[in-house]
């Protein structure tokens, strides 16, 4: 007797598609044989399983089974697939045909529950459209379904309940699911704190709020007490709160990384050692990295020169690519990466160079070497540039740091400014400013008179590259939102100039 | 970096009468001026180039833009990494004098101001073979030769016991006049220009007294914040920034100019070269 089910498993964030083929062969010593799978735990798991038919009065068949998962060799255990294979185990002993097209997914217990999954989560409508039938997976998995596909999607709590459904046939009815298990919704954070109560350094939170709201990633250089990191921490309080569809990736990360789903928040945070490896910032073929830590949130680089050359190199084209690609044993993986870049640094390697008071001891030589950590390349991918100087003039005069109260009107006008980008750029499929497209920068940037001949002198003065201008022109239309305007001004325009990493030269 | 072909060798050129100790010839990397004795302008100075430093060399080549003068410096990073790139944006031929064979470029980070130098109509030049390395003997060689080449020596910034030091001492040797730019007297980089200024250097001021002992006539009229100023509030940029260097924050209170306005100014400002920035701080030209 033969019986064939459908299942998957979940590579990294891709879905790969499984078949569980199960033989009993009417002679023989009763025992299960398990094939398809590389090495592994599939002995206990068969033991677990056959715990579960009986914890759930099941009769387990005493013959000798065959269990095939083909493709061979892309599993090394069971323990994402034996709601599948107990399926296949109870249908075929009850002597159902094989040739539906119902899919199975998930882990059982030995009470004979099913165990929920978070990987479900990668199962989203991309991957379902296409499939027909009835999708069948563990109560409180995690499942979000937009309805724009036909595939059903049922929610089992044990094993027992799918024996009444298919076997018994006694009337039970099942619920389709379409909406996401809310015990995974992850708590909006937000509300408390910003960084109005840092002293000084306006101009140094002005280009935060002007890089928090388009997503521009932002370099602060400074010697060292003057607060850039506290300005750092601060932000991710300060940042707007994600859609639906922010909050689902921020979770998909979460779940990739392996992190519990109730510490997945919805700004992450990612401050990095300076002697994190390529492997642990980036990630492997085998686990993501800080990178996707951080994704649709902040990544915080702080000593940025003192990062290995090596790992500041790879990050560039993560940058440009806003994800990381690999390939895992034939399997492609792809992580996503989209984090706002904040990096830190001091100007020299005593860090004090800057400083109004204290005296940096540093050569030129040194100061060189310690410069040329951070190649121009990496440079120019800061959409914005900003010196903390934490200025002691500023420090003085004010004796508390103004706090906010109820609401904060920086956070007010990120948030403003943050819709206005998403109803702008929403058909591109973006929502941020820094992701204008080259062929669509024109368009969107359009400047106002003066402002374009400014553009243009800066353009001779400065030799711009052709990146620069673009980022220079992404950076002022944000300029230009936090304001309301439609049309960039020369202003807005000149601010955007400021915050450029210029070269100049004598 | 070493090029393939040989430096050229050149008798040393004439430079005001014989000097005794300097090399019979030169290796020469481009083509050598000629005409040390009447135009050769030395400039030396602390490889840690201040701000200050830069404000008189930028200063001072403003008003050389377009003079024939030959431009003597050491090619080290700092204050003669500032004299060349200077002279070569104001049109002005420049030397570079090496510690090693000039075929090696030392330091290595200017290999794109060695190629400049020598397209610009100047030459590296050496006393050394191609291939010689640089050793700690090699610099005060080099300086006696950068002293010998200049009919006036500007010293910019120096410690007391600097190469600058050095070089000021074989040009008052030589016979040659030495310019010493003075300074705070509590900064190490300033002391040595102070003592020089002190033991008889001429004290520099302005542009135009060195202009004066090199025989340029040209207008001298130091820009100043009323003249050049197009309004009220550029003018009032201006009369900070002499005062002293603020950041932008600093700037903004100071002014009284909100920071959106206050930033449309400053590029302006920064594109008609009125000012510039580095580090974060904001200097007047």
């Amino acid at each position: 007797m033969y019986y064939k089910v459908r299942s998957f498993v979940i590579k990294g964030s891709t879905v790969v598609d499984l078949d569980i083929e199960v033989t009993i062969s009417s002679r023989g010593i009763p025992r299960v044989e398990v094939t398809g799978v590389k090495g592994g735990e599939c002995v206990k798991s068969i033991r677990k399983i056959r715990t579960a038919f009986s914890n759930s009065g099941l009769e387990f068949p005493n013959k000798k089974m065959n269990v095939n998962v083909y493709p061979a060799g892309l599993i090394s255990d069971l323990a994402d697939i034996e709601f599948p294979i107990s399926m296949s185990i109870l249908l075929v002993h009850s002597g159902s045909v094989s040739g539906t097209s119902d899919l199975f997914y998930g882990g059982v217990d030995s009470a004979g529950y099913l165990v929920p999954s978070v990987k479900t989560i990668f199962m989203d409508d991309g991957w379902a459209s296409g499939r027909i039938g009835r999708l069948f997976i563990p109560d409180k998995s995690y499942y979000f379904n937009e309805k724009k596909n036909d595939l059903n999607v049922y929610k089992l709590s044990s094993l027992g309940d799918a024996a009444k459904f298919f076997i018994k046939g006694n009337g039970m009815t099942l619920i389709e699911s379409q909406s996401l298990s809310h015990s995974y919704v992850p708590e909006i954070r937000g509300g408390a704190g910003c960084f109005c109560n840092v002293l000084g350094n306006a101009r140094a939170k002005r280009a935060l709020t002007i890089s928090i709201s388009g997503h521009h990633n932002i370099l602060m250089l400074g010697p060292s007490g003057t607060g850039k990191s506290l300005l750092a921490e601060k932000s991710a309080r300060m940042f707007p709160a994600g859609t639906t569809k922010d909050v689902v990736e921020i979770l998909k990360a979460g779940v990739l990384c392996g992190l519990p789903v109730e510490n997945v928040v919805t700004t992450p945070f990612r401050r990095p050692h300076i002697s994190v490896s390529e492997g642990s910032l980036i990630g492997s073929p085998r686990m993501p990295g800080e990178a996707t830590l951080g994704h649709k949130g902040i990544l915080f680089l702080d000593e940025m020169h003192l990062f290995r050359p090596k790992v500041l190199n790879s990050l560039k084209t993560v940058i440009d690519l806003k994800k990381i690609e690999f390939h895992n044993e034939g399997v492609p993986v792809s992580y996503p990466a989209d984090f706002l870049l904040i990096g830190a640094a001091n100007n020299c390697m005593c860090g004090l160079l800057g400083a109004e008071d204290r005296q940096c001891k540093c050569n030129g030589k040194d100061i060189n070497t310690y410069n040329m950590r951070m190649n121009a390349s990496l440079l120019e991918r800061f959409d914005i540039l900003t010196y903390v100087s934490g200025s002691s003039l500023e420090a003085s005069r004010l004796k508390n740091g103004e706090e906010c109260h109820a609401t904060c009107p920086v956070r007010e006008q990120i948030g403003k400014a943050v819709s206005i980008q998403r109803n702008r750029l929403a058909h591109l499929g973006i929502s941020y400013n820094s992701g204008i497209p080259y062929n669509s920068i024109n368009r969107i940037c359009n400047l106002e008179g003066d402002a374009s001949s400014l553009l243009e002198m800066t353009v001779s003065r400065y030799g711009l590259s052709t990146r620069a201008v673009h980022r220079i022109l992404a950076v002022s239309r944000t300029i230009a939102d936090l304001e309301n305007a439609s049309e960039i001004s020369a202003a807005h325009l000149a601010e955007a100039v400021q915050y450029r990493v210029k070269n100049d030269k004598p | 970096m070493i090029n393939a072909a040989p430096s050229d060798i050149v008798v040393f050129p004439s430079c005001g009468g014989p000097v005794k100790g300097l090399p019979e010839n030169l290796y020469v990397r481009g083509t050598l001026p000629t005409g040390f004795s009447e135009k050769g302008l030395g400039i030396v100075g602390s490889r840690r180039i201040s701000p200050y430093g830069i404000r008189v060399l930028r200063e001072l080549f403003y008003f050389l833009k377009d003079t024939e003068l030959i431009v003597v410096s050491g090619f080290t990073a700092g204050t003669d990494s500032y004299a060349h790139e200077f002279a070569l944006g104001a049109g002005c031929i420049t030397v570079a004098v090496m510690p090693c064979g000039c075929d090696i470029v030392h330091p290595s980070t200017n290999k794109e101001l060695y190629k400049r130098i020598v397209r610009g109509g100047g030459a590296v030049v050496s006393e050394f073979e191609d291939g010689f390395k640089p050793r700690k003997w090699t610099y005060p060689k080099r300086n006696r030769i950068i002293a010998a080449l200049s009919k006036v020596l500007l010293v910019v910034e120096a410690s007391l016991n600097s190469g600058s030091m050095i070089t000021a001492y074989f040009a008052s040797k030589y016979g040659r006049k030495i310019f010493s730019v003075p300074g705070d007297i509590y900064t190490e980089r300033s002391a040595g220009t102070n003592k020089l200024a002190a033991e008889g250097a001429e004290i520099y001021l302005s542009p135009g007294q060195l202009m004066n002992e090199m025989g340029i006539n040209k207008e001298e009229t130091r820009r100043n914040g009323t003249t050049a100023a197009d309004d009220d509030r550029e003018s009032r940029i201006l009369s900070v920034l002499k005062e002293k260097s603020p950041d932008f924050d600093d700037l903004s209170s100071e002014t009284g100019i909100p920071g959106p306005v206050l930033n449309k100014i400053i590029v302006e400002m920064m594109l008609k070269n009125l000012i510039f920035e580095k580090g974060g701080v904001y200097y007047v030209l």
